[in-house]
């Protein structure tokens, strides 16, 4: 009786809940949707910026103005044929046409192969300058593309660079010896030795000889021997074509400060 | 809920803790029932509405997720071959106003606007202001900072718009190409499409959002285009053209037309500031022309000896008209020699024998009596004779008498120059695996004649100054009087060079047009012509320097040894040019 009486109440309770249960459905699928919406703008919002961001690039990195880069500042020049390797025999030519070690065991066992004088083929391309005593200095030429701005032979501006500073060729043994001599140590001691020698020759020679003329006479010993190690020194140093580059020098080119008239 | 079931209606069955009915009035029982029912009903039509809302928020969304996700309809990119744009569509500051919702002063304003938009007065600011108008644009297209300090101002009325803006951002690069396309009012108010290139041709599918990739290579363009500026510039020439085609596709590569326009402001030009010199113009394009009458004649069969010798020793007598040579030779010349010195007296006495029907039906094959076929608007009509006679013919074969555009003269050298095939020129970039449209117009045979004809004149006759090193180039250089106003100018020069390469297989055709260029004096850093303005002089080069760019750009690698088999012709040459001599940078 009271289940019956009940009843409708029951109906409504659970019409209730069903349209509970469909309201909190369609929510969460409206939160869904909004979310998705959300992210959709976001997609957008992104999307433009990246074209606006596209266009820019594009247009301050515009061919014109590569075109004016290029000829203003980089002076880039469209690739000769020769600057072009067709295969790989032409790719390993550029190395130098250096021969490829021989196997030691071959070696050992027939030595003959040792002694078989090989000649480059004489098509290979002349190498751009002789090669030079010093490698290092080689190595650090560094050659741009306008010419204007070496106004100097660039090996005279390398030496310069690298090895000179103001007066490149007087250098004086007393006063800067560190940054040139070789052997700092044992020069002087050699020098010492010479000129107590040439004092004991003078002794020898005759008592009415004071003790100062001796002494002025070693002194000069010691300056002559200076004078002697002085080109010793330099050549060690310098590239072996030294008497150009001093011709050079005294012409009155001044390649270590050409840059700065740039 | 007020659901229905809860409600008892018979009397009988009446809930007993409910006070008894008054038994005198039967009549009001019954009214009363129905003012329940009618409550009922009502209850349950909001129920319904409500359940039924719910239904279409749960089913359809509430309804603006769809405005704003949908993506705004701009105009779409125009891009070149390899996906570059070319023309773009940005959202540009607009700044407006409503001068009837002003909440400020008005005559403080004006000065405010004055000062940060100095476009226009205080007084005209003033005038806004003060009209009746509801919408007036202070400033279109502006910037973000000066949107910003108009912002700052603080009036509620100022509106900052965004407004799509079309920009392209190689400035001007490809301009005649790409040109505009915008919608003018005529006399009557009715709002028409005007414009020219690319944007105008394919307006409808550039507004429905759909994209256009050209077979423009944005490099290539640069280059011929810069190229063709440098050497404006050194010859002082009125003008300058270039088209460069792939042969085997008729697909353009670049096309300029100088001087150049900037779409980006499109309405600073006049009319002949627009014109394409390449697709629009019609030039006399002089002794390239000689190509095609020599592929005519080999292909029926006129010329079958190349050995065969031609007295070209005293002009041709027409008339009250004579076809004489620009250098006369005052002996017999070998065919080839006819290409190499460009004699016009050889070349005229080849197309005599060649015959009048067939020069026309060969002329007819290449297009030239028609507008090409390229999407754009502004494709000029060849100016051809209107009667046939023995001098037109004659004349014709060594390009005088009758008038191209640039592109009708570069597709008949590209089919001269790939294997016979005449391919329609296309400025839209061929999809992988599409159908090509081409038609034979000379054999394969007669093709191969013509390559090894075009790389001699470049090797030993007047075509010597283009000859890119190891790119193989080959083709004809051709010089013709001016034509101003129906009359030709003495002294100005249009000069052709049309070529192809690399010769033994030809992949590009370029040709480049100087209008009106002139000698060159020797000075530090420029090159003499000595006197010359020919277009071995003044074009060739030109061709040499745009080849030796755009070569390796489009993939065609530099090789000094490898070149076009041209050793049958070259005992036929009498004197030889030393390779190298006189050349010209």
């Amino acid at each position: 009786m009271i289940a019956q009486r009940f009843r409708s109440i029951g109906w409504v309770a659970g019409c209730a809940a069903a349209a509970l249960c469909c309201y909190l459905a369609s929510q969460s699928v409206a939160s869904e949707r909004a979310a998705l919406t959300r992210v959709d703008r976001e997609i957008a919002s992104t999307q433009s910026e990246i074209r606006r961001l596209t266009t820019e690039i594009a247009a301050r990195g515009r061919m014109g103005q590569i075109e004016r880069w290029n000829r203003d500042v980089l002076a880039l020049q469209a690739p000769a044929p020769v600057q072009f390797v067709a295969d790989e025999v032409q790719l390993a030519s550029l190395a130098g046409g250096k021969p490829l070690p021989l196997d030691p065991a071959i070696v050992a066992s027939k030595g003959a192969t040792q002694t078989v004088a090989y000649q480059s083929a004489a098509s290979q391309p002349a190498a751009p300058t002789a090669a030079s005593a010093d490698p290092m200095l080689r190595s650090a030429t560094f050659v741009r593309p306008k010419l204007t701005v070496l106004e100097a032979p660039a090996v005279t501006g390398v030496v310069k660079a690298n090895f000179v500073r103001s007066k490149p060729f007087e250098l004086d043994l007393d006063s800067d010896p560190a940054p040139v001599a070789p052997k700092p140590a044992a020069k002087p001691k050699a020098i010492e030795a010479k000129a107590s020698e040439a004092s004991a020759t003078v002794k020898k020679a005759g008592g009415d000889v004071t003790a100062k003329a001796a002494a002025d006479l070693a002194k000069k010993v010691v300056a002559d021997v200076k004078a002697k190690a002085k080109p010793m020194l330099t050549a060690s140093l310098l590239p072996s074509d030294l008497g150009s580059l001093i011709a050079a020098e005294k012409k009155g080119a001044s390649p270590a400060r050409t840059p700065a008239k740039r | 809920m007020n659901a229905p079931a809860g409600i008892r209606l018979d009397p009988s069955q009446r809930p007993l803790f409910r006070a008894p009915e008054p038994v005198n009035a039967p009549g009001g029982l019954q009214q009363s029932h129905f003012r329940l029912m009618v409550v009922m009903m009502l209850f349950m039509l909001v129920t319904l509405a409500v359940a039924l809302r719910l239904m279409q928020f749960a089913v359809f969304g509430n309804g603006d997720a769809g405005i704003a996700a949908a993506p705004t309809q701009a105009r779409a990119d125009i891009l070149d071959r390899n996906g570059i744009p070319l023309a773009t569509t940005i959202k540009a500051w607009s700044i407006a106003i409503n001068p009837q919702a002003v909440l400020g002063d008005k005559a403080q304003l004006a000065r405010d606007l004055a000062a940060l938009i100095p476009e226009k007065s205080e007084a005209d600011y003033r005038k806004i202001l003060f009209s009746k108008k509801k919408f007036v644009y202070l400033k279109e297209e502006a910037v973000p900072a000066l949107v910003a300090r108009v912002h700052a101002l603080g009036e509620p009325a100022i509106m900052e718009l965004r407004v799509p803006e079309r920009l392209y951002p190689q400035a001007a690069l490809a301009g005649h190409l790409l040109g505009y396309s915008q919608l003018v009012a005529d006399a009557k108010g009715k709002e028409e499409l005007t414009g020219i290139g690319i944007e105008r041709y394919f307006d409808k599918q550039l507004s429905a959002g759909e994209s256009v990739q050209l077979s423009i290579d944005t490099r290539v363009q640069a280059a011929l285009e810069s190229e063709i500026a440098r050497r404006i510039a050194e010859t002082t020439a009125a003008g300058g053209a270039g088209v460069i085609l792939d042969v085997h596709t008729g697909e353009v590569i670049a096309l300029a037309s100088l001087p150049d326009i900037n779409p980006n402001a499109h309405a600073h030009y006049n009319n002949v500031d627009m014109a394409n010199k390449v697709t629009q113009s019609a030039f006399e394009l002089g002794s390239t022309f000689k190509m095609l009458t020599f592929a005519n004649a080999i292909e029926h069969g006129v010329l079958t000896d190349m050995s065969q010798r031609w007295d070209v020793s005293a002009p041709i007598r027409i008339g009250s008209h004579s076809i004489h040579d620009d250098e006369p030779m005052h002996r017999q010349i070998t065919t080839p020699e006819v290409m190499t010195y460009s004699s016009n007296i050889g070349t005229a006495k080849i197309a005599e024998l060649v015959g009048e029907a067939r020069v026309r039906t060969f002329f007819q094959k290449l297009g030239f009596f028609d507008r090409t076929n390229i999407e754009l608007r502004e494709r000029g009509a060849p100016i051809v004779p209107r009667d046939w006679g023995r001098s037109t013919v004659m004349t014709t074969a060594f390009g005088h008498g009758i008038a191209v555009t640039p592109l009708h003269l570069a597709q008949a050298y590209a089919a001269l120059a790939n294997g016979g095939i005449f391919h329609p020129a296309t400025l839209v970039k061929h999809k992988p695996g599409e159908k090509i449209v081409g038609k034979r117009v000379v054999s394969e045979a007669t093709s191969a004649r013509m390559r090894q004809l075009m790389r001699l004149v470049v090797l030993q006759g007047t075509g010597t100054n283009a000859d890119a090193p190891g790119l193989r180039v080959g083709g004809k250089t051709g010089t013709a009087e001016k034509v101003v106003n129906g009359r030709y100018v003495k002294n100005a020069n249009v000069t052709t060079f049309a070529g192809a390469f690399p010769m033994e297989d030809p992949r590009y055709v370029v040709l480049v047009v100087m209008d009106d260029a002139k000698a060159i004096k020797a000075a530090p850093g420029i090159q003499s012509t000595y006197g010359f303005k020919t277009a071995g002089w003044m074009t060739a080069p030109l061709a040499k320097r745009v080849i030796r760019r755009v070569g390796p750009l489009l993939g065609v690698r530099p090789e000094l040894n490898r070149d076009i088999d041209v050793s049958d012709l070259m005992p036929l040459l009498l004197e030889k040019k030393v390779p190298g001599k006189n050349a010209y940078e």
